[in-house]
């Protein structure tokens, strides 16, 4: 059993998502999504559309491209900006940014707005259900390997240079028990300050079959995706990496 | 001279539909907000566009490996004979004496 407090003191967490995505009801409009705000407006009182676009390339006897752009949904930000939540076309999306709370906060923050969201959005049916988490984990220099700090890192075989100026690394990793995957994205960032190296450690565990249907069963799930988002996050750091959180 | 079989367009399906090679989404705002979500879209962008501009060269590749022209080989050369019946009249036995 691991002697550190969790949570950490210094949780190196930059955001915290919840993620739902779903068929919304046919007679809902992307314009019946600003219903979302209503009642809400002194807690998240900034107001921003969300676009999407898609850039389509058929490869034939002559090659066509086209882009297209549409208004999807809308964003909305808390006061001190903290807070943000999506209300789309595709889904409800909660985000937390830095300094990360808890979860007993957060969840339920977000488990309400999406209840508004549902009432608005009718939604015929949930598609995904994710929970992600953004680390930036600032490792001081100097240091003699990554593997000092995190257990899942490239592997560069022993006869190539062992120095590293830049990586990104996605695995995607089923998990059996939850029906789900985890897709853990690994990248050397800008460093924070001129004396660490920073790298992004982006854990992002969902479920997008046999999903339940109701409210109850929903938020289990989205309880259990944060269970193996942690444990992927402790299976990813070291004990040098833990005391960088405390 | 090209064999029937290497005419065919590499990116259509034997009912000559155009296949849809490259489908890129991008969104104005990601799902996640925060500086260090959207440094991760950069990488990965930065990742996609590397193997993007590679796997251009293999498609390039595949395409003119598609195109080759078809080289003939000789059938395998056989002897043979002519030859001609003709009906001289009908068959009768011959006649050998007993004592031969």
């Amino acid at each position: 059993m691991s002697s550190f407090k969790t949570p950490y003191p210094n949780a190196p967490i930059t955001e915290a998502v919840i993620d739902l995505r779903v068929e919304v009801s046919p007679e809902v409009s992307v314009v019946d999504l600003a219903k979302v705000q209503k009642g809400e407006e002194s807690s998240y009182p900034t107001v921003e559309i969300v676009n999407e676009g898609e850039f389509k390339l058929v490869l034939g006897p002559q090659a066509v491209a086209n882009t297209s752009t549409q208004h999807v949904g809308f964003l909305f930000r808390s006061g001190d900006g903290k807070h943000i939540h999506q209300a789309r076309m595709n889904g409800f999306t909660m985000s937390r940014l830095a300094p990360y709370p808890r979860w007993e906060d957060f969840c339920p923050e977000a488990r309400r707005l999406w209840g508004i969201y549902r009432s608005v959005a009718k939604p015929s049916k949930i598609t995904r259900v994710a929970v992600r988490y953004v680390n930036r984990i600032d490792i001081p220099v100097p240091f003699n390997d990554f593997e000092q700090y995190l257990r899942t890192v490239p592997v560069v075989s022993p006869d190539l240079p062992q120095g590293l100026s830049g990586y990104f690394m996605r695995l995607v990793m089923p998990l059996e028990d939850l029906f789900g995957s985890a897709i853990v994205t690994e990248t050397l960032v800008e460093p924070a300050s001129p004396n660490v190296v920073s790298i992004v450690l982006d854990i992002d565990v969902f479920r997008t079959y046999e999903l339940p249907s109701t409210e109850n069963e929903i938020w289990a799930l989205i309880e259990q995706l944060r269970d193996a988002k942690n444990k992927v996050f402790e299976g990813c750091i070291t004990d040098e990496a833990r005391k960088l959180f405390q | 001279m090209k064999a029937n079989y290497a005419i065919h367009h590499p990116w259509q399906t034997p009912g000559g539909v155009p296949v849809v090679l490259a489908l890129v989404c991008f969104s104005d705002i990601s799902y996640a907000q925060s500086r260090e979500a959207s440094m991760v879209l950069a990488a990965e962008k930065e990742a996609r566009q590397h193997w993007s501009e590679r796997t251009e060269a293999l498609i390039g590749d595949i395409q003119s490996a598609e195109d080759f022209s078809y080289s003939h080989l000789s059938p395998r050369q056989v002897s043979s004979i002519t030859c001609q019946y003709k009906y001289v009249g009908r068959m009768r036995p011959r006649s050998f004496p007993l004592d031969e």
